[in-house]
Order: C-alpha cells, then structure tokens, then sequence
C-alpha cells in the first residue's frame, strides 16, 4: 500500500530525522538532483546511516541513486544496498537494458552481503521520451520493477514544452505509464505536485491522477502528505460496497450459485478483485493509524 | 489648569518617595521593543537609590541593562512571570544572592491584591494618556493594544506613575487605566521601538513537525467533546499552538460551529477566526501582532481585560474558569505530565510560566504540544528539570509520533480512541525519544537555589539551581 | 599508524548537522565544540574512537556539533576520513 511517497533530500540531517513522522507510505532519499555535486559523498554516508537508525513509523525506503552513466552509480549502489532498502529508484530509465543493468548489479550485491534474491526491488524513474516510449518493455524487464514513476520536470524539458499547472503537456505520458505499469502487473506513480502553498492545485492534480489509474504520487513537501493519502485511500463508502460484494459472493457460494448478482448489477472477477484490494488497502491505512477518505 | 504632569521621570521618582529596599513594578507589553525600564532604572541608579525590589510582569533580553544594576545593588530582588535567555543565563550563572521569585501570569496579580507582593511605586508605560493619566496602549506610534498586565499595578501600588510618549487632550476616552489610579505623568520621546513592540504579521509556521503536531491537536479538540457553540479557546503565539488554531479554524468554518471567545495572547490570526464567525469575542491581555492592535481599537467584540481578570486564582472568578480548551508549549515533558517552560534542558533560564499553568489548571482540555526530541535532546523525559505546571493540570501530550493521555483522563481516552485515534502511553514516547536520540547524561547537581517557581496559589512549586557557564 | 593524507571536512552548521574536521596525526586527539557536552561529550568522544578504530586511523578529529545524532556524527566522520584518504577538497 503505498498511496504517498516524500522525497527527502540526501543531506540534510535535519529533515530526515523528522521524516518518517509525516504519514508517508514511503519515504525516497535523493542521491540525485536534490544534491550539490561536491556532496555526493556525504550524502551517500548520511543515507547509508539512516536507513538503519531512523524511526520511520512503517514508511517504506526508496533511494534514488545516481543514473547509471554517472561514475556515482556502482558507489551508491554499494554503499545502499546492504542496507537493504525496500526499492532502489533508477532516474532516466529509458530502456530495459537500464534495468538488466541495474538488476545484475544487484544480484551481485546481494550475494555479497548475504540478502535474499531480489530482497531490493526496482522503481523505474521514466523522465525522458524514450522512456516513456518504452514504458511497457522497462516495466516487464525484471520481475524486480515493481513500479513505474512518472517524472514530469526532466520530462517537459526532454519533449522541449513548458511544464504547466493543469499538465496538458504529460496528459499522454500520464495515461501510457498507466497503460504500461498495469500491462505488466505492477504500480504506477504520478510526478510530484510542485506548488507547495497550492492546496487546491494539489488536490485537482492527485485527483486527476487517481482517476487516470495511478496507485499513488510522490510529493517534495511533507505538507501535501495529508491530501494525497486521501485522496488515494479508499472512501468508507467504496468500503462498505467491497464488504457488500464479498458478503453477496459468500451467500452465493453457500447457495451454490455460480453466477451472483448485488443491486441488480453482476458480480464478475474483475469486481471481486477490486473488493478484495479495497478491503486489504483500508486496513493497513487504518493499521497505521490513518483514516479513509 | 489641574494636571498631574511632571517634566522629567526623576521628579516624578523623587515626588513618590522611592527609596532604598522599596518595590517598583513594570508591565511588559512593549515586550522587546521596551525602553521604558531601562530609563527609569538609569534614573533611579544616577539618584542613588539602592536595594530595590523589581517586580516586572516579565523581563526581555532588551532589558539587558538590568544586568548591571543587579552588579551595583541598584537591584537586589527579581519578581517576574517570565525571563527570556539572554537574561535568564545570567541568572541561572548565580548573578543574585536572594533567588527570583517567579509567579503566573494568574499568581502576579492575586499577590499584589493581598498584599504578599506590595509595590510602592508602579510605571506604566502607555503608548497614549491624558494629563490626568487616563491611559490606554490602543492609540499613539507606539500602540501596543491591551494593557491588560498593568491594571493591578495600577490599582494596588502606593504611587502610580504613567510614562507616555503621546499625550492626548484631557479627557482621553476610550482608557484602559483611569486616572482614579495615576498620581503622575511623565511625557518622553519615546516610550519604545514600534518594530520591537508588535510585529508586523504573526508567522503561521512552516515547519512540517509542528504542523503534524498542530493537526493532530486540532483532530484531539474536534473529537473531545469539546468543539461546539459556545467553545471557548486560548492558544499560543507560534509554532504548532497558532498551528492549531489554524487547522481548528478550518473544521469551526466547516461543521459551522460558533464558539464564545478566544483569549490570552491575541495574534491577527485570532481576529481572523473572530471576524469570520469562529468565536463572538476576544478577551485580550496583550497584543502580539498589528493587526490584533488595530482590531482591539476598533472591534468592540475585541476586549481588553486586566491580568486578574484573565487567570488570577484570587478573584472570585477569572475567564480562565470558562475556558474549554489551552493548546500550550513545553520544553520539556516528564512520564507525569509535568511540564517544564522555564529551563532549557541543560537547567537554564530561558522563559517562565506566563500564562502557562494558569490555562492549564482553568481548562476543561489542555493540551501539550511537544516534539519527542529538539536536536539530539529528548523533550519527552522521566523527569523535568523543572516543574513548571504540575502534570495533573494537563490532559493530552502531542507529539509528531502520537498523542498521550494522562491516566486522571480515562473519560477522554476512551473519547479519542473511539473517534479512531490512537492513543500511546507516555512511557511509550519517552522511550521512543530516547531510542532516537541516546540516553542523555544525567546533568552534574545544580548549585545553590537561584530561583523559585511559585505556583498559581501561592505555594511553592519548585526551585532552580546555578548553572556555572561553561567554558 | 596515522593514516590520513591531508586535512579534510564534512559536514554543515545547519541545526541538527555537524561539522567535523580531521587534520592527520599520529595520536587521536578529540576536541568537542558543543552545547551538549554535559548530556553527550562522553558519548560523542567515544562514537568519534570507535570510527576511527574501525577505520585503524589516528587523527585529530574536531566535532562543531549543532545537536546531531550520534548516527549523523558517524556519517560525517566517515566522509571526513575518505575525503582525507583521496584527493580531498
């Protein structure tokens, strides 16, 4: 269940001691962009430390490393995967050779160190126009890639448009990511909101997302966290209709009825489906002590 | 023409008797910006006068000079409710023999009511009064709003006098004070500097921990049973208590709730919540933005009330006694709920109850808003340096990792929990703070008494010992 | 023993950061400039000794400390010493 992502830059003490107390479902340290060239290093050492010593109250840990034609890349990778992080972020993901590469890496380091086959899992960063291009060939690459993100700043830059409030300009990249990530299984993640002060703006651009089919967004400041678990957490109603369909498929079962039918309407697989992940998603929300929408 | 007008403040010390080992008071409502203090206390030092006993409603690091006339026995005793850090570290380095005697903002004026705490001469420092001495911080360029810390060392000093830099035309109306209590009236260039008095806007705070704090106190208010017509509220100045007043103020306007007043400290954004329907008045003891000095001159829902009026224990009843709801700071918190606002966490002055156990002990809910760590110091503790406001008059602990509830209060956990909210045990928090930060050493004994903390009714609450500087 | 090639930093004087500097030398050498020496002093000298020993560096290692972790001082140590083992900065 991961509705919310914060991205958390590498090296600064200050907020990645206070961000796992956000209500984020993950949290991303920033190798990349949100770090001076001349503190890759010690950005490198401070994420290496916190993912063993911090309290993240249950947020998962993504860390976004340097893309892999930077010399920072094996660095990263060998100072951050014996700690085992949840998903490594790759930025300027633009074709499954990217993900062979970074999966064979680590499937070295986690040899190495003693973790599990593929214990760390991929989160593809498409940001380019090939990338999006190759959207579905990335996100089946590896059974490792377990989500796409979309990363709207870099893109618009690489399509040679301006990056605009309502998005018209990612409205295509937005839908084939969707498109993709689903084709092959897996999640996909919206590009953060990037007015802070805009609530409103905030809300109609997660709103936007979910209906599009994204599982969640990522946000560079904590103070969207709130908008976006809700917007992405299930409503009590949509929770109440899950109950409902599962109560009316047991009844079936126990009148041995192959086909069931609720408000008239049938209960297909597809439906059934989507009951179940309602019902499981609304619990860990309220596990971790959130509240539905 | 009948006036009480003098030209110079040393003729109106000198025509009310000060002498060696008496009382003078102050009020702090020009806060930083205050110069009147440090004039008087010039004067009365080239006079000669010695041993005095300064009562001051609460003393600012403006009042640095005051250092040195404790140094040359001009000074010999500090009453107060609150000393900032720049003063309080020099004080805490063992810089008076006898202790300050700290008090609230509630215990000051119920003393000087029955006598415990006399003054002999009060100064007022008024932005605006007549030549009779009717006064009021509403008008003049140095405007501060209420007066309200002043009224009882107006009314219970033996001599009364009032320093102003604007004089209006007698009779001023609309006063704070009236000339019933003023015996003098001395008329400077300037009582104060604007910018150190008001600030301009009160800052809603942008850091993210507070505001994590602030809207999970916000959820605890909304779910206490609390948040109806007639809700009534005090709330801090900054971090995550005007933080809550900020997320309060979007579920008032949402469920449309219409509460009765807002009091204490009042901040533009209390006026706010006033003018858009969220309460029908503000009781205002001091005005801590422009905006709130602008509406208590024009908004007659907007009151002045005196320091007894707002939190005295002594009176037969204060507006402390109706309040539902104080949202309040710490710098530290203990697994008793006691709380500490007048040391910092290595023992040293840096603050004072003010307001701080008086809205603690009047509210039906008070809720402590605290980080569970300020850099790699655990605010959450087994105990407190000092107790400021003992854990029995506090309800809830806020913290960015959850919310405590103090065990008197089983009636409102159980109200949160079943409004969905988790509730952790205190313990919890503090072992939590100490996991991230490590297991302070306990500090080295502090030396001899160098202040103590009188509660509210009058009994003592606890003592501060000296803490030498360090290096 | 020794080890160091030249003087080097890491670290900021933002709250909640460190900075340290470590200048090469044959004896370790700890010097703290911190608020919290009272509550942390101990366990500070003893977090710089224990990176150093795992590192089998001597040094004189000096701690601006504006309210850091111990895990943040760790970190910062670290860099320190790599960037005095390369070409530094």
């Amino acid at each position: 269940m991961r509705r919310s992502m914060l991205f958390v830059p590498g090296n600064t003490p200050k907020m990645m001691t206070s961000c796992g107390f956000f209500g984020a479902d993950a949290v991303i340290f920033d190798l990349e962009d949100a770090v001076s060239p001349t503190e890759k290093d010690a950005a490198r050492d401070l994420v290496r430390y916190a993912i063993g010593n911090l309290h993240l109250c249950g947020s998962e840990v993504i860390v976004r490393v340097n893309s892999i034609e930077t010399p920072m890349f094996h660095a990263d990778l060998s100072a951050i995967v014996p700690q085992d992080p949840d998903l490594i972020m790759l930025p300027k993901t633009c074709t499954a050779d990217d993900i062979q590469t970074l999966a064979q890496t680590l499937d070295h380091l986690e040899a190495d160190n003693d973790l599990p086959t593929e214990s760390v899992g991929i989160i593809a960063l498409i940001e380019t126009a090939l990338g999006v291009e190759n959207a579905f060939q990335i996100a089946s690459a590896s059974p490792r890639v377990k989500a796409l993100f979309l990363g709207a700043e870099d893109l618009s830059a690489d399509l040679h448009c301006k990056r605009t409030k309502d998005g018209f300009e990612i409205r295509y990249a937005r839908t084939r990511l969707v498109m993709a990530a689903r084709a092959a299984g897996i999640d996909v993640y919206d590009t953060p909101f990037t007015d802070v002060d805009d609530d409103e703006g905030l809300c109609a651009d997660a709103a936007l997302a979910k209906s599009l089919g994204f599982t969640g967004k990522a946000s560079i400041s904590p103070r969207h966290l709130g908008n976006i678990n809700r917007c992405f957490s299930p409503t009590q109603t949509e929770v109440d209709y899950a109950n409902e369909v599962l109560e009316a498929l047991e009844e079936g079962k126990r009148q041995g009825r192959g086909a069931v039918a609720l408000h008239g309407k049938m209960i297909d697989a597809p439906i059934a489906a989507r009951a179940k992940r309602t019902l499981a998603d609304a619990e860990q929300i309220l596990k971790r002590g959130g509240t539905l929408a | 023409m009948n006036t009480k007008l003098v030209k110079t403040i040393r003729e109106a010390i000198t025509l009310a008797g000060l002498k060696d080992g008496m009382t003078i008071s102050f009020h702090h409502h020009l806060r930083n910006g205050d110069y009147v203090l440090n004039l008087v206390m010039d004067e009365i030092a080239a006079m000669g006068i010695r041993d005095l006993t300064v009562n001051a409603s609460a003393l600012f690091d403006a009042h640095a000079p005051l250092l040195d006339h404790i140094r040359n026995r001009v000074v010999r005793k500090v009453q107060t409710n609150y000393i900032s850090a720049g003063i309080g570290r020099h004080i805490s380095a063992g810089l008076m023999d006898e202790p300050v005697e700290y008090r609230t903002h509630g215990g000051r004026p119920r003393d000087i009511a029955l006598g415990i705490t006399p003054i002999d001469v009060a100064f007022i420092a008024a932005p605006c009064s007549d030549r009779m001495g009717n006064c009021t911080g509403k008008y003049g360029r140095s405007a501060c709003g209420s007066l309200g810390y002043a009224f009882p060392d107006a009314m219970y000093a033996k001599k009364v006098i009032v320093i102003t830099d604007e004089l209006a035309e007698y009779p001023l109306t609309g006063w704070s004070i009236p000339e019933i209590y003023v015996d003098y009236v001395v008329q400077i260039d300037a009582i104060g500097d604007p910018a150190g008095i008001v600030s301009g806007t009160t800052r809603m705070t942008r850091n993210p921990v507070a505001l994590v704090m602030a809207h999970t106190a916000a959820r605890v208010i909304q779910n206490s049973g609390l948040l109806h017509d007639g809700f009534s509220f005090q709330t801090g100045a900054g971090g995550a208590t005007l933080a809550t007043a900020m997320y309060l103020k979007q579920i008032m306007l949402r469920d449309q709730i219409h509460g009765s007043y807002a009091q204490g400290g009042i901040t533009g954004y209390l006026v706010d919540m006033l003018n858009e329907g969220c309460f029908r008045a503000l009781l205002d003891v001091q005005c801590f933005d422009l905006k709130a000095a602008a509406s208590i001159r024009d908004n007659p829902n907007h009151c002045e009330v005196g320091a007894a009026q707002y939190a005295s224990a002594g009176a037969k009843s204060s507006i402390m006694d109706s309040l539902d709801v104080a949202v309040l700071g710490a710098t530290e918190i203990d697994t008793d709920f006691n709380v500490n606002v007048h040391t910092d966490s290595s023992g040293r002055i840096m603050g004072g109850s003010g307001g701080h156990s008086d809205a603690a002990a009047g509210s039906k809910l008070s809720i402590i808003t605290a980080p569970l760590f300020r850099g790699r110091l655990p605010i959450v503790r087994d105990h407190v340096n000092c107790i400021s406001t003992p854990g029995k008059d506090i309800d809830v602990l806020v913290t960015q990792a959850g919310i405590a509830v103090n065990p008197r209060r089983e009636d409102l956990r159980e109200r949160l929990t079943q409004a969905g909210m988790q509730v952790l045990e205190i313990t919890r928090l503090r072992a939590l703070a100490e996991q991230i930060t490590g297991t302070p050493a306990p500090l080295p004994p502090a030396g001899r008494v160098i202040a103590k903390v009188i509660g509210r009714d009058g009994t003592l609450l606890d003592t501060i010992g000296e803490r030498k500087e360090e290096e | 023993m020794g080890g160091l090639l030249h003087f080097a930093t890491a670290g900021t004087d933002e709250s909640g950061d460190v900075v340290v500097t470590v200048t090469p030398a044959d004896n370790t050498q700890i010097v703290l400039h911190t608020a919290l020496r009272a509550q942390f002093g101990e366990a500070m000298k003893q977090t710089v000794g224990e990176v150093l020993n795992a590192h089998h560096l001597t040094a004189l290692v000096e701690l601006y400390d504006r309210g850091a972790l111990d895990w943040i001082i760790r970190a910062r140590l670290e860099t320190a010493l790599a960037r005095a083992q390369e070409g530094g900065i």
